[in-house]
């Protein structure tokens, strides 16, 4: 009697694992994606689209699993580099790729007019690609909402102005909702087979 | 004398010669990068490839051939430069990708 009970209860643990098993948090990510679930607030911002000059917030951006990077077009490695790996996945992605969009925060915008951001950006030539450009406090609230550092140091001469930003790649689902963060688009050897399978997961389950 | 006159005048003629779609890849490869990877030159040498002192990236427009190949030679072997997405660019690109892009960019009147 006792031992059929415990069996039956082994059997409803084990049934219960399986269904948890079955939904979302049975995906494992790349090893160069860090899961932010429940660690950062939703996607929340106000900026400029530099492509139409309209004022954009994250409602825009609903119904696509939406990228969020900080960076500058006078970045001399890893700016560039982030995006040419990133329009590498969107090619990846094929279909879904559409599904998605990247933003692109300049964190200079006294540099980065709206004209220059776009033009740089379609260089790339990604359609998924957004440039965005916020006036100081837009800016910073939205770096700031994200743990995002950066700092301009102007200076006349090109060569000393200086300007740091952190480099991760912030990925939020279709109804905004923080997922996980990609630290290795600017590395060495980003797994961009990796990264684009997270992402496709995301675009096709809506949830990591 | 004279053959140096003749060698120039060899290069020159070459020079012209190059195919208008020899020309017409070094241009997109300027603006848009290859598919092997390289990146779009002017996302760093600027969007008239005019130079960026901000990045440290020279003008390119009106560069000789022969010194954009012997400049993307030196930096593929790590001779010259100090930035290593360039170094990576200039060992990605082809042969065929150099010269369509040498030829490219002599085509561009250089600013007097
Ligand atoms: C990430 C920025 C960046 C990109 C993208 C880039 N370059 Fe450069 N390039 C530089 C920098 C910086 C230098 C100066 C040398 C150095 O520090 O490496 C340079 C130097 C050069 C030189 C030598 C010019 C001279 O007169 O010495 C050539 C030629 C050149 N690049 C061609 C290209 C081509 C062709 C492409 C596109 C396929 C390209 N570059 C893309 C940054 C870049």
């Amino acid at each position: 009697m006792i031992n059929r009970r415990t069996l039956w209860r082994g059997g409803l643990a084990l049934s219960s694992t399986a269904l948890l098993a079955a939904c979302h948090h049975a995906w494992t990510l790349d090893a160069q994606d860090v899961s932010v679930r429940g660690h950062f607030p939703a996607l929340q911002f106000q900026m400029t689209d530099v492509a139409t000059g309209k004022i954009v917030t994250q409602a825009n951006f609903r119904g696509f699993v939406t990228l969020v990077y900080f960076g500058y077009t006078n970045c001399p490695d890893v700016c560039p580099l982030t995006l040419a790996e990133m329009v590498k996945i969107i090619g990846l992605l094929g279909k879904d790729g559409p599904k998605l969009r990247f933003l692109f925060v300049t964190v200079d915008p006294e540099r980065d007019t709206a004209p220059i951001l776009a033009k740089y950006l379609h260089l790339f030539g990604a359609t998924e690609l957004v440039g965005l450009r916020g006036n100081a406090a837009q800016l910073s609230q939205f770096a700031k909402s994200l743990h995002a550092d950066y700092a301009v140091h102007p200076a006349a001469n090109p060569a000393d102005y200086t300007v740091t930003h952190s480099a991760a790649v912030y990925v939020f689902n279709q109804h905004g909702k923080a997922e996980f963060i990609c630290a290795g688009l600017s590395a060495q050897h980003p797994d961009i087979a990796g990264i684009t399978r997270d992402l496709r997961h995301l675009i096709k389950t809506g949830a990591i | 004398m004279r053959s140096h006159l003749a060698l120039i005048a060899l290069a020159l003629s070459l020079m012209a010669a190059a195919p208008a779609s020899q020309i017409q890849l070094g241009a997109t490869i300027m603006a848009h990068g290859t598919a092997s990877g390289a990146l779009p030159c002017m996302a760093c040498h600027g969007g008239h490839l005019q130079g960026n002192p901000a990045i440290g990236a020279p003008r390119l427009a009106g560069l000789d051939p022969a010194v954009t190949l012997a400049a993307l030679k030196a930096i593929a072997s790590g001779k010259m430069g100090k930035n290593y997405v360039m170094a990576n660019i200039a060992r990605d690109l082809s042969p065929t990708q150099r010269q369509a892009v040498a030829a490219y960019l002599a085509s561009l009147k250089s600013r007097s």
